[in-house]
């Protein structure tokens, strides 16, 4: 049930990695940096699917969560410097 | 990536415990499901709908013609409605995480309702159950294991039954042209703009960007908040330092202010005792000064008599003073005439009248004056005349002729006479001895008068003191008043300090000192009396509220310890807000021309367009208004409108968009589509079955029979369908299957497992044994 018929086709989640990837590239991000802000947006976007668009106090407090685990994974290595 | 494999159903609307199976293979993809109209094909379609999304995504019916209803059956017959949907679900755990895992389940949707139908209307008399079983293993014949029924179906249903998808994934090729495209003919096209903006929004995960974007947005906010309000602590603790050393400074200054009234009663205690010893000492000698005024007063009383003794006396010696002053004259006088008579003697003048005459009162004198008696001329002379030369000189007065006897008497006269004169001149009492004493002793007497009068002036003197004094005894009382006063006031103002302070201070070098920090030994036996702690006024004292001030500082200071983390915190959110939006943007931007090209290859497969065709082109992109759209062009390169469009292109333009789209996106899910081809004709028909058949994941597909009139159509969907199956109303086959037991009237529909290319003997209508166009089926089967 893939390419039968030999077009191109894309992975699911490529669609949403390349506007990501594209869109830290825009803002200059590269590194250790921008793989941690694209793997937080994917998680806050997987989110949606977990919680739901309408959301709630757990998606908000869940975002709050992962924005503040990247924050430590992010000053983890400086502080060990 | 998800695949549908086996639909179980019972007891909606015409259908009766019927199951089919999905083509799930990579060569033969296809499901084809064949009926005639009224059939139940798109019942069957609502009866997948209602098992994975409920009541809600059914359409709204009359009540009378709900899509539940088992028409079959009587009114207020209870029965349970069942839907059962076995899939398959292939992916990362997170979609936008290329290292995270590719893993694959299996899941069985179940969803039942009890009910009944009163008058057409449905009455639920269970709530809706849902249930959402998973399994590592897909042999759904056997007894499989499922296992960990805390699968979300909500989630599931999120990530991959959105509505829009839902409706994508559920092709109603009717509803879906309409939806999207509008009516043939209709100009304003703004509601299906919305619908596409919302499907190409969805598809694309832009919806959930956006969502994310949204959620971020809120988090950010709120790290801002919770920053601005670390930054607000970290003022509120500069504000707590400085209460801190208010409060201090106001203890110190308490302590010091304590300290100086402590001194300060202290003085005014020896001040008082100073007072209470002048005053004591002034009392003895108010008793002397009474003693001394008595003794005054006698003391004055014999010299009053003494004055008034001696002051007669006095007057008597002035008038004896005065003729001894006058007999010192007159001695003198005489002595200078008697010193003249003897240089006139020796020059033998003889004595002249008048030294005779002196000498006559001298002897007249002499004897006239009883020696003692008090005369002058013998009691002024220290070496008084003895009578022996009072007779010497009257011999000389008689022999006066004898010159040189006269000038011896003279000479001894003269002896007597020089020293009377300088003993009389020099202290005219000093021989002087009358009725009332020697002239010495009246002098003594004299020189005690003045000394005790003296003595008064001194006493008197000291009585004014010791008067002035009283007055400074009186002034005393009132300062030892005043002072009390003051150690009374002092002594409130301790004790109010010392409850301000709410300990007890003791007084150490001029400085007020906390009890509890002195040593036990060195306590006084008062200070040992003193309650260290008064519990009345801890709670409220300056130090418990310092205290709370230290406390509250430090709380707010390992709050503000986080302040760098929050402003990390903060960074990374409007960072990642920011990465969101350009995503969402980007993501649109992006595929907009991808899904631009795809719905125009799509289109051209479909129609059958190339370079040497006379049709229209057709795209996707974004219209002056901002808006995503779909778009034609005729052959000369002008707009067309999409209303403007024919049956058959737009349904070429609706399923070459759907498709595209959902390529685009990568998003492989079953491809269910009823009545997709029915609009279709001849060889676009075909190319359309095979553009879906082969150009997508799962194709499920409801069909005519003349669908399936061209025999190459009929020969590919033989090939590349692994189930197929027809569908027949009861009413319309007038086989067996129209007798199954559960069948009470001919409403149901019946599914047969025959290959639709060729004649079942089951199944088929009888008219269709006519039908020449199809081959006879050799064994044909039924599946319920």
């Amino acid at each position: 049930m893939g390419d039968r018929t030999g077009r191109r086709r894309r992975r699911e989640g490529d669609v949403l990695a390349g506007a990501l990837n594209a869109a830290a590239d825009e803002m200059g991000l590269a590194g250790t940096k921008k793989a941690a802000y694209i793997r937080l947006a994917g998680q806050l976007i997987h989110l949606q699917y977990e919680y739901g668009l309408s959301g709630g106090t757990k998606i908000n407090i869940r975002t709050r969560e992962l924005i503040a685990e990247t924050v430590d994974a992010l000053e983890a290595p400086e502080q060990q410097t | 990536m998800i695949a549908f494999h086996r639909f179980h159903i019972d007891h909606f609307a015409n259908y009766v415990n019927t199951t089919i199976e999905f083509s799930a293979t990579e060569d033969r993809p296809l499901t084809f499901l064949r009926g005639h109209n009224g059939a139940g094909k798109t019942t069957l379609l609502r009866a997948m709908i209602w098992t994975m999304y409920g009541m809600d995504a059914l359409p709204r019916f009359d009540h009378d013609t709900h899509a539940l209803r088992p028409d079959f059956r009587p009114d207020d017959e209870e029965l349970t409605t069942t839907g059962a949907m076995c899939f398959a679900m292939t992916g990362r755990e997170n979609p936008a995480d290329d290292s995270s895992a590719m893993t694959t389940f299996y899941y069985r949707l179940t969803r039942t309702l009890s009910h009944k139908f009163n008058n057409g209307r449905l009455i639920q008399t269970e709530g809706e159950r849902v249930t959402l079983e998973r399994s590592r293993t897909s042999d759904w014949d056997d007894d499989i294991k499922w296992e960990d029924r805390s699968v979300s179906i909500d989630q599931l249903a999120r990530q991959y039954f959105t509505r829009e998808l839902r409706d994508l994934i559920f092709l109603d090729a009717d509803k879906v042209e309409s939806d999207l495209m509008g009516e043939e003919g209709q100009e304003d096209r703004s509601e299906e703009i919305n619908s596409i903006n919302s499907v190409v929004k969805s598809v694309l995960g832009v919806a959930k960007v956006e969502a994310a974007h949204d959620r971020t947005v809120t988090a950010a906010a709120e790290f801002h908040k919770a920053l601005d309000k670390l930054s607000n602590k970290n003022d509120a603790i500069t504000t707590l330092r400085q209460e801190e050393r208010d409060l201090e400074a106001s203890i110190e200054q308490t302590e010091r202010e304590l300290g100086a009234l402590l001194v300060g009663l202290a003085e005014t205690e020896q001040n008082i005792k100073s007072v209470e010893a002048e005053k004591a000492a002034f009392a003895a000698a108010q008793n002397e000064t009474a003693a001394l005024q008595e003794e005054v007063s006698e003391e004055q009383e014999q010299v009053r008599d003494e004055e008034q003794r001696l002051s007669g006396e006095l007057k008597r010696l002035a008038e004896s003073l005065f003729s001894a002053e006058c007999l010192v004259g007159l001695v003198a006088d005489e002595l200078s005439e008697a010193e003249s008579s003897l240089e006139a003697l020796k020059q033998d003048k003889g004595l002249p009248r008048a030294e005779v005459g002196l000498l006559q009162r001298l002897i007249q004198s002499a004897e006239t004056h009883d020696h003692g008696s008090g005369d002058p001329p013998s009691c002024i002379c220290s070496n008084p005349i003895s009578e022996t030369e009072l007779k010497v000189l009257r011999l000389l007065l008689k022999d006066s002729k004898d010159r040189h006897a006269q000038e011896t008497a003279l000479t001894k006269i003269l002896d007597w006479l020089i020293p009377v004169t300088s003993t009389l001149q020099a202290d005219p009492y000093g021989g002087y001895v009358g009725p009332g004493g020697t002239l010495s002793g009246i002098a003594e007497a004299h020189t005690a008068v003045v000394a005790t009068k003296h003595s008064i002036r001194e006493l008197r003197d000291r009585i004014r003191t010791l008067a002035g004094s009283y007055e400074e005894y009186q002034r005393l009382e009132m300062r030892q008043n005043g002072l009390e006063n003051s150690k009374g006031q002092l002594q409130a103002q301790i004790r109010e300090k010392k409850r301000r302070l709410g300990v007890q201070y003791v007084l150490r070098d001029g400085a007020a000192v906390r009890l509890d920090s002195v040593p036990h030994d060195s306590l006084t036996g008062e200070e040992r009396g003193l309650e260290p702690h008064p519990p009345e006024v801890t709670a409220v004292s300056l130090i418990t509220r310092h205290k709370n001030k230290v406390r509250e500082r430090q709380e707010a200071e390992r709050a503000t310890g986080g302040l760098g983390v929050e402003r990390a915190r903060v960074e990374t959110s409007d960072k990642v807000t920011e990465l969101l939006d350009r995503a969402a943007k980007l993501l649109l931007s992006q595929n907009t021309p991808e899904i631009d090209k795809a719905v125009r290859e799509t289109y051209g497969r479909i129609i059958g367009f190339n370079d040497d065709s006379d049709t229209s082109d057709v795209g996707f992109g974004v219209n002056n208004h901002g808006d995503h759209d779909l778009w034609m062009k005729n052959p000369r390169g002008g707009l067309k409108a999409i209303g403007a469009a024919n049956g058959a292109s737009r349904r070429a333009l609706v399923t070459s968009f759907v498709l595209a789209l959902l390529d685009t996106a990568g998003t492989i899910v079953p491809f269910v589509s009823d009545s997709l081809l029915n609009a279709a004709s001849g060889e676009m028909k075909s190319r359309l079955l095979r553009e879906v058949v082969t150009g997508y994941g799962q194709p499920i597909m409801f069909g005519f029979r003349d669908d399936l009139s061209n025999p190459q159509d009929r020969k590919f969907v033989a090939e590349n369908a692994e189930h197929t199956y027809s569908i027949s109303h009861a009413a319309q086959t007038g086989s067996e299957l129209a007798n199954r037991p559960e069948g009470k009237t001919e409403s149901r529909s019946v599914i047969c497992i025959c290959n639709p290319t060729m004649y079942c003997h089951q199944c088929e209508h009888p008219s269709d044994a006519t039908n020449t166009t199809m081959q006879r089926h050799p064994s044909p089967q039924t599946v319920n």
